[in-house]
């Protein structure tokens, strides 16, 4: 690395420099303008506590989101609405969240290599009232474990009934299903 | 032996700031500085070909943290109507009152709060949180508020629950609804501070 008046030199592959210079030029700005930029964004993502795999996991998981309709509601009224007080029909609600589960691993389908562990990354980043998402595979079976200590015994059915839908559509099969207030165990099969 | 083929590398110069501080997260990481910008590029690059650019990551990562503060959970659009509707279909009144419940104790936390404009941090969240409403106006003069939203999106339940979610936020700042009009889709209020 060589160094001039505040500025070190850093080498990167050709192929990526050609890129830079390409997408730099889309944007109408100089490289030197988006290097800097890079790297300032670089650095502001490592504080958040990413790294950029996982920046680059994040991002597409956020902009599959948005490509999916995703949209915030709040979260009394989705208690409101996946309790017996709403009174609407529990097998109606049930089957509304497993169309809509298998809508979205539909299209984690398409849009991923890897559409089980995408859906993981999801959950992760979107339902914050989930303490923990486990998916564990072995040889043809996989495992998913989702804890909650806020979730109510119906809203647990629902995610349930939800995630069901989305591996069907990824192309497995449910063997086992387990659900207790604030726990799913699932086991799929191709 | 295959023969190991030889990268062609290039330099360019950046910020000595930058790259120090790159060094060193790139020691924590057990990588040289060349594989951790390397790494940064390829995300920066996936990131363009997403037509999105990583200021966007450092966007949604702020906007989720608060929603979840601000008690908003993010779901499937479609999902959320259809239970709407559902809910609607079967208790107008209760729902109705979800809503507006749930309007108020989102104001709450700006009027509440410490913050010293707090309505327009609760309209700048709420416009953050709302991107699936395509249209969304919502000005503050003297002692009026005017609402404009327009999401040709939303079913008629849900144009119904949301207003009820606004109405509840506006009564929470001290406002009073005087003028309503609501059709699938579409909703305005005009709301005039309460005279205390």
């Amino acid at each position: 690395m060589s160094k001039s008046e505040g500025r070190k030199l850093v080498y990167v592959p050709d192929y990526i420099v050609e890129q830079a210079k390409k997408v730099s030029k889309g944007r109408g700005e100089s490289l030197n303008i988006f290097i800097s930029e890079v790297l300032r964004l670089a650095l502001t993502a490592n504080s958040l506590g990413y790294t950029p795999a996982q920046a680059a996991e994040f991002l597409e998981i956020m902009q599959a989101q948005r490509n999916l309709g995703g949209a915030f509601v709040p979260a009394d009224v989705l208690t409101y609405l996946n309790s017996k007080a709403c009174e609407a029909e529990v097998e109606q609600l049930e089957k509304k969240w497993y169309e809509s589960g298998k809508w979205h691993g539909k299209y984690l389908n398409e849009k991923f290599e890897d559409p089980v562990q995408a859906f993981k990354k999801f959950l992760e980043a979107t339902r914050w009232d989930l303490n923990e998402v486990e998916v564990r595979q072995n040889q043809h079976i996989i495992k998913f474990r989702c804890i909650s200590t806020l979730l109510t015994g119906k809203a647990t059915e629902l995610l349930a009934a939800f995630i069901e839908g989305a591996m069907h559509s990824i192309g497995y099969q449910t063997a086992k299903c387990d659900t207790l207030k604030g726990m799913i165990v699932l086991d799929f099969k191709r | 032996m295959e023969k190991k083929r030889k990268v062609r590398r290039k330099s360019f110069a950046a910020r000595e700031d930058f790259l120090n501080s790159m060094n060193k997260i790139a020691k924590e990481n057990d990588l040289s500085l060349y594989g951790f910008v390397n790494q940064v590029f390829a995300l920066t690059l996936r990131a363009n070909e997403l037509g999105v650019n990583i200021s966007t990551l450092i966007d949604s990562r702020e906007l989720l943290k608060s929603a979840k503060e601000n008690g908003f959970m993010l779901g499937l659009e479609r999902l959320w109507y259809e239970m709407a509707e559902l809910a609607y279909a079967k208790s107008e009144r209760k729902s109705l009152k979800s809503w507006f419940d749930a309007g108020v104790w989102f104001a709450k936390r700006y009027v509440t709060g410490e913050t010293d404009e707090p309505f327009e941090a609760f309209q700048n969240d709420l416009k953050a949180f709302i991107w699936n409403i395509p249209e969304l106006e919502l000005n503050e003069r003297a002692d009026t508020v005017s609402v404009r939203i327009v999401s040709p999106r939303f079913t008629e339940a849900y144009t119904f629950l949301f207003t009820s979610f606004l109405e509840g936020a506006l009564e929470t700042f001290g406002y009073k609804i005087e003028g309503k009009e609501i059709s699938r889709g579409i909703i305005r209020l005009e709301a005039v501070r309460n005279q205390h």
